[in-house]
């Protein structure tokens, strides 16, 4: 809990301020390609880019990722009037596009892209595109489209298939059947990199009829569309065009990059130097039978490691062997911290201790311990690739609890009472209705910890602006509103009891992790909540399961409860591919509204603690009773602060994207689940990060 | 507390970030940070390319006996883009390698006169692989030095070695000429190492003893993202 910054503005921030963009542009579908039309580009790997664009009465707010490095994802929601002075209706959609091949020689790059991929929406289309750069700037694009991009000018199915479908109601659902079918069309256009630095002039021949929007009263007067581009600087673009003959669309990216930090990583202090024991140096062990000695090495060791964040919990020196259990408060890359423990230990400790076991202890849970001897460090040190040799020298192991025996040093707690408070920005980049609605709320938390591993600890919360929230239930879901009434709580109260909870994390063996919870959960539900995790250091997997028993919270009252209660849990199995830091997961079990599914979950995670991951949850809940898009899926980006910082900072800010409200398919909202506690922990991730062990 | 302090880190960061973003004087923490290596040991010298080798330096703020007194070997840094240098003092020897600290103990290590890691200046380099026959590692004269050499430089990536970026370099001596680095005055060589290699070029450049090749001044790259340092030989390390 005490990593993550809710502050979910600081995405926006720093995505504004980011450095390091591609030389494509994004087009008002917030993807790679011309005015309105796609392009076979792509960015840069992991680029991540949000767009706000309008013309006549479209407006599209769009989140690109390069999820892998051919391979490009968007998420968007539109709105658009497809009946004459009627209101403006709402559409979300989700595109991929995949590079077949990259712009070689005389080869052009190829793409094949999927455009409201699940949709049931107007914008439904396939292409395949071909971008070419031909010299002096510029850049041709053409491609073949169906669906919305086979509208105009089409021309006949070229492999027969001229029926396209109606789209499966109600959408969200991957539409098979509608792929690559009906009409097709060309389209294309030119960009110039003009000599005036980050402006580019762009003309294009769209195939896009806008049917739905002329409908509605857009005029499309012509095919063509011209506009220009301008990089302010590496991190945002504006651009405006003259639309279809009759318009103007303006539209403003902001992008950043996970592998290309904000701020230089490198910079403060450099770590304690190691000098190898000398060949003639003393290696008696009789001091370490005066356990004050211990005392007085370990408060040594403290101080060394106080400006670095980093807090002895428990210690035992023995003559030949150092046993340290530490907390890392500061240091974002946790290879970093195990490297500066030890580079003191080097230094610091006398000539007969060979063997140090360091611990890394997070919330209260021992999770790894890394074994490294005093002797391959000073063979390391300071040559070539010593990362590297130091990975393939330290063992990694499966932490006990705490340190067992006589002669234990123990940290007494300093600060058992904890506060903060801070202003929060449930951003909603992709809102249903509104796309785009920033709020700003006052979120106060504490906590106050009894022992270790056991706290108490809460949260509350007050709209300082926004608060445009129902009071009273327009939901008309056919199951138990376990979210779909989500706003009722957020209405009528000065100040929202977020969780209030006792909390308990304890190992039952090395690879095991427990928690138990109980009291007011989140913001909709009150109840006990237990997890185990088996997690071995060795393995890419790992298993877990949960078990809550919960009931529903009064709309009003902060302690009250309604009657609705339910039992539920999961099964989880998590794997850590090791393919691009992709992350995948399977929960299975029952969810809040009694209904029986399971949740499948791929993420990419980075060593600078990046993270953007996507869910798909399917349950016993019919379509048509889970409503708006069939079923629930959502994505979340998750963003390191130390990114943007020049300094040592273990906060994170996270924002979900197209977060469901609908009552199938959903799950405990609990804090510090456990895989989230120990993942960056894991082998995979230490070896991602472990360049970082000499720093 | 240390959450207080995490919430007041993201807040003010973020607050100085909108900044950064809107200014076109560069990020202040940055600055701050960077002004801690650059610390003022000198005066400032002119911004951009680095001085020329023999253009004569003032020391207002060290002088020889004051390095004479330390008793220890020294180098002085900087940064190419900074205008003030930072003196660094030997603190430690593993074999071949010299490790030096600036007072705020940012760190570089030496294998000769080769830069091969640097701590705490804006990207790490984390550790060099010169060639068998570098003559900055193995010094010579500079008549000898060998037509082209390889060196691999490991700077932070994913994966445990991060990194590698092999380049290979070639040699282009200049005139020869005198400096002064703190009341003293070397004459030696200018000596051109121009490399390339794994996407990027760059060019080093050494001022080194012409008669046993020990470099007392020179420019070298650190990596992609540091650049360039402009390092002078102080007070060299001698094993004595």
């Amino acid at each position: 809990m005490s990593r993550r910054a809710t502050s979910t503005a600081a995405l926006a921030v720093l995505l504004a301020t980011a450095g390091g963009a591609a030389a494509q542009s994004y087009n008002l579908y917030g993807r790679p390609g011309l005015i309105d039309l796609p392009s076979a580009e792509s960015f840069d790997d992991a680029q991540i880019g949000a767009t706000f664009s309008g013309f006549g009465e479209t407006r599209r707010t769009s989140v690109n990722f390069q999820l892998l490095p051919r391979v490009n994802g968007t998420l968007r929601v539109s709105t658009i009037r497809d009946v004459p002075g009627g209101p403006n209706v709402s559409d979300r959609s989700f595109d991929l596009q995949f590079q077949l091949l990259e712009e070689d020689g005389w080869m052009p790059g190829l793409a094949l892209g999927f455009q409201d991929l699940l949709g049931d929406g107007p914008y439904g289309a396939e292409y395949l595109v071909a971008t070419k750069t031909v010299g002096a700037g510029f850049t041709l694009s053409g491609g073949l489209g169906f669906g919305r991009l086979g509208s105009d000018g089409g021309f006949g199915n070229p492999f027969g298939l001229d029926t396209r479908p109606d789209p499966t109601v109600p959408g969200g659902r991957v539409q098979g059947d509608r792929y690559f079918r009906g009409d097709a069309a060309f389209f294309g256009g030119v960009a110039w990199e003009t000599p005036v630095d980050g402006l580019t002039l762009k003309a294009e021949y769209s195939s896009d009829a806008y049917e739905d929007e002329v409908a509605g009263g857009f005029d499309r007067a012509s095919p063509f569309n011209f506009g220009a581009t301008y990089a302010v600087n590496d991190s945002v673009q504006l651009s405006a065009a003259y639309m279809y003959g009759s318009t103007v669309g303006v539209s403003l990216s902001f992008t950043g990059n996970p592998l290309k930090p904000l701020a230089p990583q490198d910079l403060g202090a450099g770590p304690a130097p190691v000098r190898a024991r000398a060949a003639n140096a003393p290696m008696g062990t009789a001091w370490a039978d005066n356990p004050q000695n211990q005392d007085t090495l370990v408060k040594a060791l403290g101080e060394a490691y106080a400006p670095d964040g980093i807090i002895i919990e428990q210690a035992k020196i023995t003559g030949t062997e150092a046993e340290l259990y530490v907390r890392n408060t500061a240091i974002q890359r946790e290879a970093k911290a195990i490297g500066r423990v030890a580079r003191v230990l080097a230094l610091a400790l006398p000539p007969s201790v060979e063997t140090f076991r360091i611990t890394l202890v997070e919330d209260g849970l021992a999770i790894r311990t890394a074994e490294i001897k005093r002797s391959d460090m000073e063979a390391q040190v300071d040559t070539p690739d010593a990362s590297l040799k130091s990975w393939q020298t330290t063992g990694l192991l499966d932490a006990r609890g705490r340190i067992a025996g006589e002669n234990v040093w123990t940290r007494e707690p300093e600060e058992r009472f904890t506060w903060s408070f801070g202003p929060s920005i449930p951003l909603n980049l992709l809102d249903q209705d509104d796309g785009f609605r920033p709020d700003l709320l006052l979120t106060a938390n504490a906590a106050y910890q009894v022992a270790p591993g056991l706290s108490v600890s809460g949260s509350a919360s007050r709209f300082l602006v926004g608060e445009a929230q129902q009071d009273v239930s327009t939901s008309t879901s056919p199951l138990p509103r376990v979210r779909s009434d989500s706003d009722l709580y957020y209405s009528g109260r000065d100040v929202s009891l977020d969780r209030l909870t006792a909390d308990w994390v304890f190992k039952p063996a090395p690879a095991v992790y427990a928690r138990l919870t109980g009291g007011v959960l989140e913001r909709m539900f009150t109840g006990v909540s237990g997890e185990l995790l088996f997690a071995p250091v060795n393995s890419d997997l790992a298993l877990g399961a949960e078990l809550n028993y919960v009931r529903q919270r009064d709309y009003n009252e902060p302690f009250a409860l309604l009657d609705y209660e339910v039992v539920t849990g999961h099964g989880s199995l998590y794997w850590d591919t090791g393919y691009h830091g992709i992350e995948a997961q399977l929960d299975a079990g029952r969810y809040l509204a009694g209904d029986w599914g399971a949740t499948v979950s791929l993420g990419r995670s980075f060593a600078n603690g990046w993270n953007v991951r996507g869910y798909v949850t399917r349950t016993d809940v019919s379509f048509d009773d889970f409503g708006e898009g069939s079923y629930a899926k959502g994505f979340e980006i998750t963003m390191p602060l130390r990114w943007g910082l020049p300094f040592e900072n273990k906060s994170e800010a996270r924002v979900s994207l197209l977060p469901s409200e609908n009552d199938g398919g959903a799950r405990l909202d609990i804090e510090g689940r456990l895989y989230e506690r120990i993942k960056d922990l894991d082998r995979r991730s230490l070896e991602d990060g472990w360049s970082a062990f000499w720093q | 507390m240390v959450r207080v302090l995490a919430i007041r880190h993201a807040i003010v960061t973020m607050c100085l970030l909108a900044l950064a973003g809107c200014s076109s004087g560069g990020n202040p923490i940055v600055d701050a940070a960077l002004e801690r290596f650059t610390g003022e040991d000198d005066a400032p010298t002119a911004t951009g390319a680095p001085a020329p080798a023999n253009a004569p330096r003032r020391s207002a703020g060290i002088t020889r006996a004051a390095i004479e007194a330390t008793g220890t070997a020294m180098i002085r840094g900087r940064l190419v883009e900074e205008n003030s240098r930072s003196v660094l003092s030997g603190v430690t020897v593993n074999g071949p390698y010299v490790t030096y600290a600036s007072r705020f103990g940012q760190l570089l290590t030496l294998n000769g006169s080769l830069i091969t890691g640097s701590r705490g200046i804006g990207t790490d380099l984390l550790s060099l692989t010169p060639g068998a026959n570098d003559p900055l590692v193995r010094a010579r004269p500079v008549a000898s030095w060998p037509a082209t050499i390889r060196r691999t430089y490991r700077v932070p990536g994913p994966g445990p070695g991060g990194r590698a970026i092999t380049v290979t370099c070639r040699y282009q001596p200049g005139e020869t000429r005198e400096i002064e680095i703190v009341e003293v005055i070397h004459k030696g060589q200018q000596v051109e190492e121009i490399c390339s290699g794994d996407d990027v070029s760059f060019t080093n450049v050494h001022f080194a003893d012409a008669e046993n090749g020990f470099v007392w001044r020179s420019l070298q790259w650190l990596g992609p993202d540091q650049g360039f340092i402009d390092l002078e030989v102080l007070e060299p390390f001698t094993s004595d």
